[in-house]
């Protein structure tokens, strides 16, 4: 079964063409969800123990 | 701690770390999908960085330098360190950021789910080249292989990826909540599916 028949069948509506992936990937939509998934962490706030990292680091390179 | 102004390398390196935390937190996540564990990753890798920060090359890719540190740690000092079994119900595991009200982020959720069941290889490529920006060359410098096998292992990734989406073979069923529902799998890095154990 095609991709394109497989989700025909299950009912899901693209937001935006898929085509197949070259071996570079070529992707909009694949690369927009992937970019996603690691962008969703990337802007998380930071946890504290973080924080308190960041600002020790700041610390030594402003020399306080 | 030294004097910034006669270790202005030492004060370069913090820099970067600053800059690279948030990027370090996804790349963990992303081979380990328990989110505690994950940042512990993160902080073992800074702490390492930190302390050899004279290995690192001026000029090239920090992130990449320290990514593969923090890869380093998971696979050299046991993956059964940094991995738990874990529900994927268990709110300490990924959660989506926002909740799935529009159809774009129902298919996210879907692709969410395809994404943790492929295997920590493939998640890894897929994140080291198509979301964090390092090249082929930096990823395959990473992973410690040829470059030839991060490509194949990218394609590979994407292929499978797709495959799971156009077949639905997702864990447990999407619905208009956060994922944390219905039935309670267990996932563990070192238990990958059968039908993908020939991606690991």
């Amino acid at each position: 079964m095609s991709q394109e028949a497989g989700e025909i069948r299950q009912g899901r509506r693209m937001t935006q063409d898929r085509t197949a992936p070259t071996p570079h990937g070529n992707d909009p939509w694949f690369d927009a969800q992937l970019g996603r998934l690691y962008a969703d962490v990337v802007n998380e706030p930071l946890p504290p123990e973080f924080l308190r990292l960041v600002e020790q680091l700041k610390k030594v390179t402003s020399g306080m | 701690m030294e004097d910034p102004a006669a270790d202005p390398a030492s004060s370069a390196i913090h820099a970067e770390v600053i800059d690279c935390i948030p990027h370090l937190r996804a790349f963990a996540r992303s081979v380990t999908r328990d989110r505690a564990r994950a940042d512990e990753l993160a902080q073992e890798a800074i702490a390492r960085a930190l302390a050899a920060s004279e290995q690192f090359t001026p000029g090239t890719n920090f992130k990449a330098w320290i990514f593969t540190i923090l890869r380093n740690l998971y696979y050299n000092e046991g993956r059964d360190r940094w991995a738990k079994m874990r529900s994927i119900d268990d709110p300490g595991v990924v959660e989506p950021s926002t909740p799935p009200t529009q159809e774009a982020s129902l298919e996210f959720c879907d692709f969410r789910r395809a994404f943790w069941q492929l295997g920590h290889e493939q998640r890894e490529v897929l994140i080291l080249i198509g979301a964090s920006g390092l090249s082929y060359e930096e990823a395959a410098e990473t992973c410690h292989c040829p470059i030839g096998t991060i490509k194949s292992r990218v394609s590979r990734a994407r292929s499978d990826l797709l495959r799971l989406l156009a077949g639905d073979q997702v864990k447990t069923p999407r619905s208009n909540s956060p994922p944390v529902s219905g039935t309670a799998a267990i996932e563990t890095l070192a238990s990958a599916p059968a039908a993908h154990a020939n991606n690991k």
